[in-house]
């Protein structure tokens, strides 16, 4: 893949995140905010605050942390 | 405050998204519009003079072409087991869904609906006969 010329592979790059609006979440392990990042206004995500559990801020997250190392793919969410 | 995330499983068009506007938004309609991935929603609801606030997922119908995706359910802690009386296969789906979902979230409790009371003339699930 890396063999794409560098304006071509900036091309892709965009592209990736203006179709998918790549955000994330960083907690601790009892669910509580630390950081956060990316697209988040694309899902309707405004004032976080950091330190308060995850879950009481963005309601659908109840139940899913923590991870426990393996990955959750969730499509389609409305 | 109590948080607790309950899902709405079952074949297609058996009536989840139906049952969680009846109790969400208290409105009803014929139109049917099948849902694709998830719908999720919020409820307060008082139990004992506490608050507690239950996240809906509504989740997309079973059919031949698409099964559940059991990552849904993750963190569940009940969920809605729905059943068309009009069409039995939708029993057996359900059956089916359950013993999938005790296996993925464990045993969590569920409750089994049999929706379409109105029109219990057409049902082919009759009282005192366990269908097959
Ligand atoms: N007669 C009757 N029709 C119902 C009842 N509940 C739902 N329906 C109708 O059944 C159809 C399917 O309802 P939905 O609530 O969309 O069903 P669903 O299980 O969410 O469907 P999927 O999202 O495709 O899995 C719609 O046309 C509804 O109006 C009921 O109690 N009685
Ligand atoms: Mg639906």
């Amino acid at each position: 893949m890396s063999n794409l010329p560098a304006p071509i592979l900036e091309y892709c790059q965009t592209l990736n995140f203006e179709q998918y609006s790549p955000a994330y979440l960083l907690t601790d392990k009892d669910g509580c905010l630390i950081d956060a990042g990316g697209s988040l206004t694309a899902y309707g995500v405004t004032n976080l605050q950091q330190g308060k559990p995850i879950a009481e801020q963005i309601f659908f997250l109840e139940g899913l942390l923590p991870l426990e190392g393996s990955n959750l793919l969730l499509p389609c969410i409305r | 405050m109590i948080q607790k995330k309950i899902c709405m499983v079952g074949a297609f068009a058996t009536g989840k998204t139906s049952l969680v506007a009846r109790f969400v938004r208290s409105i009803y309609s014929d139109v049917y519009q099948t849902t694709v991935g998830v719908k999720i929603d919020k409820k307060l609801v008082n139990l004992d003079s506490q608050e507690v606030s239950l996240i809906l997922w509504d989740l997309y119908g079973e059919d031949e072409l698409q099964k559940v995706r059991m990552s849904y359910l993750r963190g569940a802690s009940g969920y809605f087991l729905v059943v068309d009386g009009t069409r039995r296969s939708t029993f057996e789906t359900a059956l089916a869904l359950q013993a999938k979902v005790e296996q993925t979230i464990g045993a969590v409790p569920f409750i089994l609906v049999l929706n379409k009371l109105d029109l219990q003339a057409d049902w082919e699930l009759e009282e005192g006969r366990s269908p097959r």
